[in-house]
């Protein structure tokens, strides 16, 4: 029998400590005197409370558990002028019955700290023999705050019948917040957070849902506002210069509710459905500030939230007992009409995705996010002897969050500029995991620890479908390729993988606010498409679709970095890579089926590169180019055998710099291809075969082997433009569009100027690569049976002053 | 970077490149396919590289016996005189101890539409076009693929030019460098091209 949600809080296990300062002032005569005579009463709390524990469970016969929070105390926060004196957190609430608003209550908060001194579930919290006090907590959670509130509380809640039930108008006005999260003594502090809340006419009743009672809250209208000064990771009162930035941002809902049920996934616990749509009367944006801005606004959308269960979870076989998230389903679309990275336009964005359970290869993913206590796997060892490390830091009673994701995900992403829409069809992920995430001190400064252990994830898109926004490409246009194109920046169509590592992150970029990590990580049976198609696609039968392609399969890819940096500056989003070096060791690339495709043999990328780095900017290849000719305008262009394209002003460049270095111990550039390899029981050995290798691979200034400071630079201006697509069978004929999917093929020579702006819309990358110098120290082969006795081939490429630019567009094949 | 999949075509191209010639009416049958259709320009130096004749090193002629110009530089500065070269430079060192093999000032731009890729699947009915490759990639059962890169109808090359040489020093900045050219090539006009190029590999991996 379903057993009654409990919460013990205040008889069973409510245990004020013997110590508690909290206190009830009392009302002297001349204190009486003045809240005599006005309409309502006014109290004024001076609270100093501690509470020993405070217990939820959601245990019954065969399922759920007790989440434990212990040395719960409110008081004033401790950089209060007063503090040493007087602990005691102010509030004043003038409380009042009006015949309009109904119940009013006005609040005012003067400091006061909520703090959650320790917070553990199920079998984590350790033994009853030492009163739990050796445990696994996720730490301890402060929250400070002042401002003030008002709540207008009327009856006539009840949607249907308009009686019954309850309507809310609040307005709440936080300021000088600060949020902090410490886990075995260090902090991470959210610095400087004030926000503004506003809820119209808001319903809660209780109403019946086929059987099933729930308490219905309707939220016609509401709206925030906030604004984050920073955030860091350190036990001072404030941040200073080296935080992650300013956040700020507004956003409204409308004609929204959430709808709470009794009874979790499995027995007791609680049952969310919800739905929130943005309101787009009221302006919203959000803006993350470093030295430059990025900025998103005119959003649009609404979520629909089905089935999100809590509940205290048992036995995880990795994390034990935990705190279990899990959804059915989340429906959505959202849309940014305006992203901006400082004052340049990058166009806007829109994703509708779907987060539900699915089967991929006979395995179940569904959406579930399980959060314990403590970190896991502190003291294991790993492959990755960096991870080994990286778990020495922390014991079995470290404080901290151990978390394990599972995650299926469809959606479809469009990115439209200049009126063209580039969509990336049915993107598919899935994945599940683990990870521990906590706050360490290396002995200089305090650092956020992100550990991944088997997080395995997979992605996939069908391809691209482009054309002008007006004709909805993503429901009218024609299925494409098109993301070779992007395989310079790592950008691949499908990829599957599990990694494991850790990552240090610090905040503070290479100037002023933003991020900077450094980390180690493995992964491991990868495998990435570089370049796929879908055989037999959309011919009414989805069931005989056929992904083939080429495919890196087999991979083993280790990566190490330090000293990157994250910052927002001049206009662009700028990652500087300080130091990295990696191994990427592809076992075959294979031609085909991802799995079973034949194989070309092994390839493997080793990487050694300093102070390299990647920016993204807003702004594309912009303005009109002569493509397949020279000329500055249209008749010259044309004369010369081109074409002129139009790119607009939107649109995104991203810019490669890497320093190739020289050898380094074993950190190297190379690149080597083995083939003819012994197998065992069907599988290739690696290191049996026959091999060629480009040894030390590196860049130079030109004039000598130590000047590195050039490097390689790429340059992708990524836009979606119109381009000249010629008939295959008869190529004096060009394709002009008559609608959405619709075309005819025109005589190049006759065509009008209507005819070519209504040219076909590609995915156009203009590229430009350029080295002052790239050198090859050697080009040796290597016989299996000799391994260890390369024969030289050639003693040294030396490539220098390449400047090679492209202007490519894709389009779908005629 | 970006040409690391073509110059991976060029390893390959000993065993697992294939040439197919098609129709016209194998042409029009294109359409509706998924894949993609590329279409655009590439070109090389078109007004110099980055070594620029203000480079703080002695961007001069090394051993003093020619003229003390710059030897880097845009082509703008080549053309007024100011400079040597401004071209892409390949040299290649065979042995270890005596001299280079040069590709030396290579420029130019090319251009082209329709350059198709693709999947597509096998069967051994094409074998009567590839004389026996098809067969031995099949091993006998239709259904394979392979990656088939769909030639433009023209390439355009525009002043693609470029010297073969003999060098005593890889870079031409280098110490008692000299310089031996053999010939010179410059390429303008279009090629017609027709057929498909199907790239799949063969033997043991």
């Amino acid at each position: 029998m379903k057993q009654v949600l409990q919460f013990k809080v205040s008889i069973l296990c409510l245990m004020v400590s013997a110590v508690s300062h909290g206190e009830l002032v009392g009302l002297d005569d001349e204190v009486m005197e003045v809240v005599t005579g006005q309409s309502g009463l006014t109290v004024e709390l001076h609270q100093q409370t501690t509470i020993a524990e405070v217990l939820y469970s959601d245990k019954d016969d065969t399922s759920g558990g007790i989440l434990d929070i212990k040395d719960i105390s409110i008081e004033a926060p401790d950089y209060v002028p007063d503090y040493a004196t007087n602990q005691q957190a102010i509030t004043v609430h003038e409380i009042d019955v009006d015949g309009t608003d109904g119940l009013v209550i006005k609040s005012t908060y003067q400091p006061t700290r909520l703090r959650l001194g320790s917070i553990s579930v199920g079998d984590h919290r350790g033994s009853a023999l030492d009163s739990y006090a050796t445990r696994q907590s996720f730490g301890t959670f402060m929250y400070d705050y002042e401002g003030t509130s008002e709540i207008k509380i009327q009856g006539g809640g009840n949607a249907v019948l308009g009686t019954g039930g309850f309507i809310i108008n609040s307005q709440t006005d936080i300021t000088n917040s600060d949020m902090r999260w410490q886990t075995n003594g260090h902090t991470m502090l959210v610095d400087d957070l004030s926000y503004s809340a506003t809820v119209t006419d808001m319903t809660i009743d209780v109403m019946d849902f086929s059987g099933k009672a729930g308490l219905v809250f309707g939220i016609p209208s509401a709206s925030y506002s906030f604004n984050l000064g920073g955030l860091c990771f350190a036990e001072t009162e404030n941040c200073g210069v080296d935080t992650l930035g300013q956040v700020s941002g507004a956003m409204a809902f409308k004609d929204s509710y959430v709808h709470v049920f009794g009874g979790g996934r499995t027995g007791v616990g609680i049952t969310i459905d919800s739905y929130f749509e943005i309101d787009t009367a009221s302006a919203n944006y959000l803006t993350y500030t470093d030295d430059s801005a990025l900025h998103i606004a005119d959003m649009s959308g609404a979520v629909t939230t089905t089935g999100l269960t809590l509940d205290i979870g048992t036995a995880d076989p990795v994390i034990g007992d935990h705190i279990a998230i899990q959804v059915d389903s989340v429906v959505g679309n959202f849309k940014a009409d305006s992203v901006q990275i400082g004052s340049q336009t990058l166009g806007s964005f829109e994703v509708d995705y779907t987060l539900e359970d699915g089967t991929h290869d006979s395995v179940l993913y569904q959406n579930i996010m399980k959060l314990a206590p403590g970190i896991a796997w502190a003291g294991q060892t790993f492959t990755l002897a960096e991870q080994t490390d990286f778990y020495s830091g922390v014991t079995s009673t470290s404080d901290g969050l151990s978390l394990y994701q599972e995650w299926n995900l469809a959606a479809d992403l469009s990115y439209t500029e200049d009126l063209n829409t580039i969509n990336i069809s049915n993107f598919q992920a899935h994945g599940k995991g683990y990870a521990s995430i906590d706050i360490r001190n290396d002995g200089s400064e305090n650092y956020l620890a992100l550990g991944l252990v088997d997080y395995q994830g997979s992605y996939s898109i069908d391809g691209f479908k482009v054309g002008k926004a007006s004709d909805d490409p993503k429901n009218n246009g024609t299925l494409q390729g098109g993301s070779e194109l992007l395989l310079p920046l790592g950008i691949f169509p499908s990829y599957d993988f599990t990694v494991n590592g850790g990552i240090k992150m610090t905040t503070g970029g290479a100037t002023g606010s933003g991020l900077s990590f450094d980390g180690d990580l493995l992964i491991t049976d990868a495998n990435f498409g570089l370049s796929t198609n879908i055989l037999n696609y959309n011919d009414g039968d989805a069931n005989n679709d056929r992904v083939v392609g080429i495919w890196a399969d087999d991979v083993v890819y280790e990566y190490h970095f330090r000293n990157y940096t994250l910052d927002v500056e001049n206009d662009g989003i700028k990652l500087v890579q300080g130091e990295l070096w990696s191994d990427m060791d592809i076992g075959n690339l294979r031609w085909g089926d991802k799995k079973t495709g034949d194989s070309l043999g092994r390839l493997r990328f080793q990487r050694y590169q300093t102070d390299s780095q990647l920016v993204i900017t807003a702004g594309g290849a912009g303005g009109e180019s002569c493509i397949g000719g020279t000329g500055a305008n249209i008749t010259d262009c044309e004369a010369s055998g081109g074409y002129m394209v139009d790119k607009g002003d939107q649109g995104m460049t991203i810019s490669l710099k890497q320093n190739w270095e020289q050898r380094l111990g074993e950190k190297a550039n190379v690149i080597t291809w083995e083939n003819n390899r012994s197998t065992d029981a069907g599988r290739s050995i690696n290191d049996t075969g026959t091999s060629i290798t480009l040894d030390n691979i590196t860049t130079s200034d030109g004039y000598n082997q130590t000047d590195n400071a050039y490097g390689l630079h790429l340059d992708l201006a990524v836009d979606v433009a119109p381009t000249k697509v010629l008939n295959k069978a008869n190529p004096t004929q060009e394709k002009i569009m008559t609608g959405a999917s619709t075309y005819v093929y025109k005589d190049t020579a006759t065509l009008t100027d209507d005819d070519k702006t209504n040219r076909p819309t590609g995915f156009a990358v203009t590229a430009q690569l350029q080295f002052k110098e790239l050198d090859i120290q050697s080009v040796t082969l290597t016989h299996g049976n000799l391994p260890n006795a390369p024969q030289t081939m050639i003693h040294g490429f030396k490539m220098q002053n390449f400047n090679i630019t492209s202007n490519l567009t894709a389009t779908p094949i005629q | 970077m970006i040409y690391k999949v073509p110059f991976l075509f060029l390893l390959l191209s000993v065993n697992c490149l294939a040439l197919e010639p098609i129709s016209d009416d194998e042409l029009n049958t294109y359409t509706g396919q998924n894949g993609v259709y590329l279409s655009g320009d590439i070109s090389l130096n078109e007004v110099g590289g980055p070594l620029a004749s203000t480079d703080t090193y002695t961007n001069k002629d090394p051993d003093g016996a020619g003229p003390m110009t710059a030897v880097w530089g845009t082509c703008a500065e080549k053309e007024a005189g100011t400079v040597s070269r401004c071209g892409a430079r390949l040299s290649v060192n065979t042995n270890s101890t005596n001299g280079y093999f040069i590709l030396d000032e290579m420029r130019g731009k090319m251009s082209f539409e329709g350059l198709t890729l693709k999947a597509r699947e096998l069967t051994v009915a094409d074998d009567a076009n590839f004389g026996g490759d098809v067969t031995d990639f099949l091993g006998g059962a239709d259904g394979k693929t392979v990656l088939e890169i769909g030639l433009p109808n023209e390439v355009r090359f525009e002043n693609l030019s470029l010297t073969i040489a003999n060098s005593s020093t890889a870079r031409p900045t280098d110490t008692g460098f000299q310089q031996q050219d053999i010939f010179g090539v410059e390429l303008n006009g279009s090629i017609e091209m027709k057929g498909n190029l199907l790239v799949f590999p063969v033997g043991t991996p």
